[in-house]
């Protein structure tokens, strides 16, 4: 006997028991990829959902970085600074005064978003790159409180990370890597399943409520901006590919010692393999002596005409020669990276500009300038940042869609059975679906904005303070966590989703007051300052409470009558879902 | 009519398609990106062909996935996936193996 996938999505058992009755058939195509689309969004929906939210977040991580850093506070804007490229001066002093051994160094300049100069460094005792931000007007390191700021939005997004200095980075890209392959699979699945795809663009009976409504949120919030989904995902998986599916690099580029990343990589890069960072933690390197960069600065800006410098990094090469590597700034054009100009760091001689041009590597750095949204004026990035909460909308609608139709499923066969007794209590599997949801769905928008709070409330000079910060993100979160498996499997209540929704809604709508109580950034005097770029982090965390709270309000146990109810609360009363028009209605097919 | 209870081979069905979406999957999806990297990198730059055929490989992975689901039968299912995937990488494999051959005689 063959194993055909069922007919209808969200339905295993109701069409396995089909067959039985209806001559064996070979099924569609298309019923087929619905069965697909439905356990592939299911097994890893919550996963898909956090590195969807948490992506959508790091849209603005210098934003979040920034709001993190209120001692950054009446830093000049990039328009009041005098000279930028002094201020590389300045930075480059001070950091020869915290570490005269410093073997490599990046300076990323202030520019509308970053108002401090960014070092990077690393020297003999600091394997790994240290931070260090400095005031471009004084040339002094700012004393500024111990955050990863929106950089651990940024790396949740796409190694899971969770702690400041790097922990099982590696084994989390590969799990982001597998969900971001399920998404691949979930759009396209989900694309053959839509039957009336265009007509779903305009499809949405709220009225109608219970699993109508579901289907019709996930399919408009799915279809509306189907082109960016395939992009963030297909792009995304591409930007990992040396670690994900680097096979091609195996064949194509190996020599008599084995197989030749480095080259592949300059190759990608545009630039000469030899002039790359010498790697290899345990070789000893030579610190970099103190470079003129005035010069260099000018040379570049006369080379670009006028464009923005982005950041200098000053590195030995594999053969220990000193390489100046000038980078244009990333918002001057799409395609990431942006060209590079390098000097001899000795002699201060000119050799080339790394911008590779063709046309594979081309599309790759499109793709990846896509991704990573560095080209976007601030109008584009709120559109893709709405974009990405849509994407976190379809992923959430399908998760609580496939509860709903279960629910109403057991629903129906309870009450044909007479069974009255069972409709109370939904089967594990469905309980712990519906806890999972709860979880994640209402607990990670509660663990961010825990997250934020913590920045402002944790004692400034506390031990670990990067980490404690993510202990609170991750302790609110799992309380989440609890709080959905008693409610929802343990003690089934109908305040499963009200409250961590709730207390979501709570702490962010505190946030402006928490800030104005603990900082000098508040809206009272950015508001009046007019000191947008402060004022409207605190203006959108309110909103962000405002809207949460109205969630949370309409999930409230006897307010939305219809759909929602049977979303909040599995199994026992889903009156929408007595109506036996309502499963499959749009992926159906006749004969079923 | 209605009983909701699945056999145990449906399930084991379900299982084995599963593993064979996502290994077979990745099999076909990693020898292909190899034989056409291969493939390709005499026209083309290697960083190109690489390139080309990374992105390309994705979407095979997307099609073995859903072959996996489509086919009449979990064997099929096998089949579709692993038999390709074991050609293409005997193509992709077959200069290192000749000249290990050739070195060694």
């Amino acid at each position: 006997m063959t194993a055909h996938a069922p007919r209808c999505p969200h339905d295993a058992e109701g069409t396995a028991s089909a067959q039985a009755a209806v001559p064996m058939e070979r099924e569609s195509f298309r019923q087929a990829m619905a069965w697909v689309h439905t356990w592939a969004g299911l097994v890893l929906g919550w996963l898909l959902f956090s590195i969807f939210l948490t992506g959508t977040l790091s849209f603005f991580r210098s934003e979040f970085t920034r709001w993190m850093h209120p001692e950054w506070h009446g830093l000049p804007s990039t328009a009041l600074l005098a000279n930028g490229h002094q201020a590389a001066d300045k930075a480059l002093a001070a950091l020869h005064r915290q570490a005269p051994g410093v073997t490599q160094w990046t300076l990323r300049l202030p520019d509308a978003r970053d108002p401090t100069v960014t070092v990077l460094w690393r020297d003999k005792a600091h394997g790994g790159l240290e931070t260090l931000h400095v005031n471009p007007q004084t040339g002094e390191a700012i004393p500024a409180r111990e955050t990863m700021g929106g950089d651990f939005f940024y790396r949740f997004h796409f190694e899971l990370r969770t702690a400041a200095k790097g922990r099982w980075a590696l084994e989390g890209r590969w799990v982001v890597g597998a969900a971001a392959l399920m998404v691949l699979v979930a759009l396209l699945s989900g694309i053959v399943t839509h039957r009336r795809f265009f007509k779903d663009f305009f499809t949405f009976r709220p009225g109608k409520g219970g699993q109508r409504a579901w289907l019709d949120a996930h399919n408009v919030s799915g279809v509306l901006v189907l082109p960016f989904y395939l992009m963030i995902t297909f792009s995304g998986l591409m930007i990992f590919h040396t670690l994900y599916l680097p096979s091609g690099i195996a064949t194509a580029y190996r020599g008599d010692k084995g197989v030749d990343t480095n080259a592949y990589l300059a190759d990608l890069q545009g630039e000469k393999p030899e002039r790359r960072a010498r790697r290899g933690p345990s070789e000893p390197i030579d610190p970099l002596a103190p470079i003129a960069l005035q010069p260099i600065l000018q040379a570049a800006t006369t080379r670009w005409e006028g464009g923005r410098i982005g950041g200098v990094q000053a590195r030995r090469d594999a053969q220990g020669r000193v390489v100046v590597e000038v980078s244009r700034h990333a918002g001057d054009r799409l395609q990431y990276r942006p060209p590079r100009l390098l000097w001899d760091g000795t002699t201060g001689q000119w050799l080339e500009q790394a911008d590779p041009a063709s046309p594979a590597v081309t599309t790759y750095g499109v793709l990846h300038g896509l991704h990573m949204a560095r080209f976007a004026d601030i109008g584009l990035r709120w559109t893709l940042f709405g974009f990405g909460l849509l994407g976190s909308l379809m992923i959430a609608t399908g998760l609580v869609l496939w509860s709903v139709k279960r629910s109403a499923k057991s629903h129906l066969q309870a009450s044909r059975q007479g069974a009255e007794a069972n409709i109370g209590k939904a089967p594990f599997g469905e309980r712990l679906v519906a806890a999972l949801n709860i979880a994640t769905l209402a607990g990670l928008p509660l663990a961010c904005g825990v997250y934020l709070a913590s920045n402002r409330l944790i004692p400034l000079h506390a031990e670990g303070r990067a980490d404690v910060e993510l202990a609170w993100f991750f302790g609110a979160w799992g309380l989440a966590l609890l709080w959905a498996l008693a409610s929802a499997m343990v003690r089934p209540s109908r305040m499963g989703w009200s409250v961590p929704l709730g207390a979501a809604a709570l702490v962010w709508t505190l946030l402006p007051l928490i800030n104005a109580l603990t900082t000098h950034t508040h809206l009272g005097i950015t508001l009046p300052a007019r000191e947008w770029a402060w004022a409207s982090m605190d203006l959108a965390f309110l909103a962000t409470g405002v809207l949460l709270g109205w969630v949370s309000w309409r999930l409230l146990p006897g307010r939305a009558p219809r759909g929602q109810a049977a979303a909040a609360k599995l199994a026992r009363t889903a009156p929408a879902a007595a109506s036996p028009a309502a499963p499959c209605v749009s992926i159906s097919t006749p004969g079923t | 009519m209605k009983t909701a209870r699945v056999d145990v081979r449906y399930r084991l069905a379900i299982a084995s398609r599963t593993v064979a979406a996502a290994a077979g999957g990745y099999a076909l999806a990693a020898s292909l990106a190899a034989a056409l990297s291969l493939a390709l990198a005499p026209g083309l730059s290697r960083v190109e062909a690489v390139l080309t055929a990374t992105m390309l490989a994705w979407l095979a992975y997307a099609g073995a996935v859903a072959w996996a689901f489509y086919a009449r039968t979990a064997w099929g299912a096998w089949g579709g996936t692993v038999l390709p995937a074991m050609a293409l990488a005997a193509y992709a494999t077959a200069p290192q193996w000749l000249a290990s051959v050739g070195s060694a005689a």
